[in-house]
């Protein structure tokens, strides 16, 4: 079960938001994609869910996802901001996919008895929680998870970002997470990969990118 | 102090769109409401025991609410293809789906008959419901469009990548957020349908007919005042009862944080690009014909009827010849925009503020009711109203030539506070402060900050008012005076004396009324504002 990218671009008009990127995700593996804002990353993270037309290849086990649509893809992306849908409530919103139990993915993330609150009442983490029970719910092949920390504060931050990574080891789910924090990318990934101006510069494990940084690598770690 | 004075000069300003909408609407209209009430309930009871009664109530209601729904289901895909998609072409298919929305209704009437002359089609029920359609399709689009516009697609997004289908993302993120919109916007075609008056009455006769054209031939053919006056209160709470649907609908409608943009046309979208190219054709076609029978005289090409517009018709159908009834309707309804704007400017202002006191701002709310109110009441009872109450002094207006105005501008103030108000209230208040701060005095910020930003959005109203005071045909058919009728007036004089050149001259006379409407909505459109037909 390996999700495999092969020279994929992303072409906005004259720009290249995603330009020739390969890379592969083992099955229960977690990837970070670290870069500053306006890198592409998100961009690239959207042509894997199928919201963006690509060039170059995409696979999951081998079959190639070019011509299935993004709700058969069984990819669950989880966005900044939640992207809650505000006229259901807590249950409403993790049973969404109609598969996987509520009230069990609601204690995973934490937030047990939470089914009948409005979302628009809970607190950002609070939200960013039941937005990742409502991905999970999906029982996806695949979770993209686009910023998922970014709108909270420093402290709760560091705090989630430990949640997630455990959610993400007791679930045995393969995920892709697309951040511009290398703290958060150190806690959550498995392996790496900095990416900047729509390139990928360099992969590996956070402590083989900081013991051996290329120069671009190196300045953006703040290593140089 | 200086609060004190600015409380002061509020207040007085507040009392002239108050005054205007109290002395030419309230008033008429209390009036008539009483007259209905003269003895007690016993004339209701009376007028609803006529088979008549219910008849046209089930008719006014079933045609309104199938109009209605045939509006709701073409409007949606339309609005889709014109603001969620983009193609070339699209600013002209968009043109195309709004104008049948500004049309003067007697013109629409004369044009359904002209297109379906000589049909089983001509004067049936399917003609009516064809035109209200025709009128108001573009409300849907309009509305609908507009706040499709500003959904945020990730929602849908999230949806898809959860493993929702295209249907049950459509119906469970998509149609559940445009719900508010929609609701507004079927609740306002309802209200356009179940008070239409001209194009029912030119194309109905009396075999259909509305409330509305029940309530006028009550009046002018009947004399029978207090059953006019039961069924006028009869529309008037169905309509107040249907305005406040809309407008907890509109309070309702979902926060959004930024706006889409418009994507690429895809092999899935041709079906909805389809139906909206039917549309636009079959929206034209009734204007196309009236274009062509118009040049056209017992088969030849001429420009006979055109010629004739000079005259006073056949058989001395008119007492002034078509070109001064179009003189009349253009000085009558520039008088109207002049007050329209004036009002509706003086009131958007004072209802843009925020008061700091609960009382003030309940205040404000209620006046803000106040001035909707014209759009739902019906023209003729407006009309109506006038004819019963401005006949004593101080008020002895009857005889005047003011009144024709005054009632246009009555009905063209809600659409100029509605287009004028969302801009002055999005004006963001720290810069009024700047400008404050820099030296400039309260009226010199109001001048170059507020009208200063709100410029293309009063320009674009005056042209809509302008356009709407031109085709008004159901307070003016009550009021104008018959030495000096109005165009609409005229046309529908044209068709009630057939024989000789009546008829070609109206179609003529209907040509050069939307040519004029069309002229003017078209460089209000150049404007870029959405004005037109968004509720």
């Amino acid at each position: 079960m390996t999700l495999e990218l092969d020279h994929v671009s992303v072409r906005f008009g004259a720009k290249l938001a995603v330009d020739d990127v390969s890379l592969e995700v083992a099955g229960g593996e977690v990837l970070c994609v670290l870069g500053p804002s306006g890198s592409g990353k998100s961009t690239l993270l959207r042509a894997i869910a199928g919201l963006e037309i690509s060039t170059g290849s995409i696979t999951w086990a081998g079959e190639n996802l070019g011509r299935v649509p993004v709700h058969k893809r069984g990819f669950a992306l989880m966005f900044q901001d939640g992207q809650l849908f505000t006229h259901l409530d807590v249950a409403g919103n993790v049973g969404y996919s109609k598969m996987g139990n509520v009230a069990e993915l609601l204690e995973l993330v934490g937030l047990a008895g939470f089914e009948k609150r409005r979302v628009t009442d809970l607190s950002g983490g609070e939200q960013q929680r039941v937005a990742l029970a409502r991905a999970l719910a999906a029982q996806p092949r695949l979770l993209l998870l686009d910023e998922p920390l970014s709108s909270l504060d420093r402290e709760l931050r560091e705090r989630l970002a430990v949640d997630l990574r455990s959610i993400l080891r007791e679930t045995r789910t393969t995920a892709i997470m697309v951040t511009h924090d290398q703290t958060e990318a150190a806690v959550v990934a498995d392996r790496v990969a900095i990416m900047d101006e729509g390139r990928m510069l360099q992969m590996g494990t956070m402590a083989q990118l900081r013991s051996r940084p290329t120069d671009r690598v190196a300045r953006f770690l703040g290593l140089a | 102090m200086a609060g004190g004075v600015v409380r002061y000069r509020t207040a007085l300003a507040a009392l002239v769109p108050l005054a205007f909408v109290g002395i030419f609407f309230a008033w008429p209209v209390a009036n008539m409401i009483g007259l209905g009430f003269a003895d007690g309930l016993g004339g209701f009871a009376e007028v609803f025991a006529r088979p008549r009664t219910g008849r046209i109530i089930a008719l006014t209601i079933g045609q309104a609410a199938l109009a209605t729904v045939i509006c709701v289901a073409l409007g949606l895909p339309i609005a889709h293809v014109l603001y969620r998609l983009r193609f070339r072409g699209q600013r002209l298919l968009r043109a195309l789906v709004i104008v049948p929305f500004v049309m003067p209704t007697v013109v629409v009437g004369i044009a359904f008959r002209t297109l379906f002359r000589g049909t089983p089609l001509d004067g049936s029920f399917l003609a009516i419901l064809l035109a209200l359609v025709f009128f108001n399709v573009a409300v849907v689009v309009r509305t609908v469009g507009s706040s499709w516009e500003a959904l945020d697609p990730r929602q849908e997004e999230a949806a898809a990548a959860l493993g929702a289908s295209p249907v049950r993302v459509f119906v469970t993120v998509t149609l559940r957020r445009l719900l508010p919109s929609l609701v507004s916007a079927a609740s306002v075609v309802f209200l356009f349908c179940s008070t239409a008056f001209g194009v029912v009455l030119v194309l109905g006769g009396t075999m259909f007919g509305t409330i509305e054209t029940e309530i006028w031939l009550l009046t002018t053919q009947f004399l029978d005042l207090r059953a006019a006056s039961v069924l006028s209160v009869t529309q008037l709470v169905v309509v107040v009862a249907l305005l406040a649907i809309a407008a907890r609908a509109r309070g309702r409608s979902l926060a959004q944080k930024r706006a889409a943009r418009p994507r690429p046309i895809r092999r899935a979208d041709a079906p909805a690009i389809t139906l909206t190219l039917l549309t636009a054709v079959a929206l034209m076609a009734p204007i196309a014909t009236l274009v062509l029978r118009s040049l056209q005289v017992d088969g030849q090409l001429s420009l006979h009827n055109y010629a004739a517009l000079g005259t006073t018709g056949s058989r001395n159908a008119l007492v002034v010849p078509v070109w001064v009834a179009l003189g009349n309707s253009l000085a009558m309804a520039a008088a109207a925009t002049g007050i329209a704007v004036a009002i509706g400017l003086l009131a958007s202002i004072l209802l843009s503020r925020t008061p700091r006191s609960a009382w003030g701002r309940r205040a404000l709310e209620v006046f803000d009711g106040v001035l909707m109110l014209p759009l739902g009441v019906s023209a003729v009872t407006v009309g109506f109203g006038f004819l019963i109450t401005l006949n004593t002094p101080p008020f002895d207006l009857r005889s005047s030539v003011v009144l024709v105005p005054i009632a246009q501008a009555l009905i063209a103030l809600p659409l100029v506070v509605r287009s004028v108000l969302p801009v002055l209230r999005s004006v963001d208040s720290r810069m009024r402060e700047s400008a404050a701060v820099l030296g400039a005095s309260p009226l010199r910020v109001l001048a170059t900050v507020d009208l200063g930003l709100a410029r293309r959005p009063i320009l674009a109203a005056t042209g809509f008012a302008f356009a709407v005071a031109l085709g008004e045909f159901g307070a003016t058919t009550f009021l104008s005076r018959a030495s000096q009728p109005t165009l609409p007036v005229v046309i529908y004089r044209l068709i009630g004396v057939p024989g000789g050149d009546n008829f070609g001259m109206a179609l003529a006379a209907s040509v050069v009324l939307a040519a004029v409407t069309v002229a003017v909505i078209a460089s209000v459109e150049r404007l870029h504002s959405n004005a037109v037909g968004a509720f």
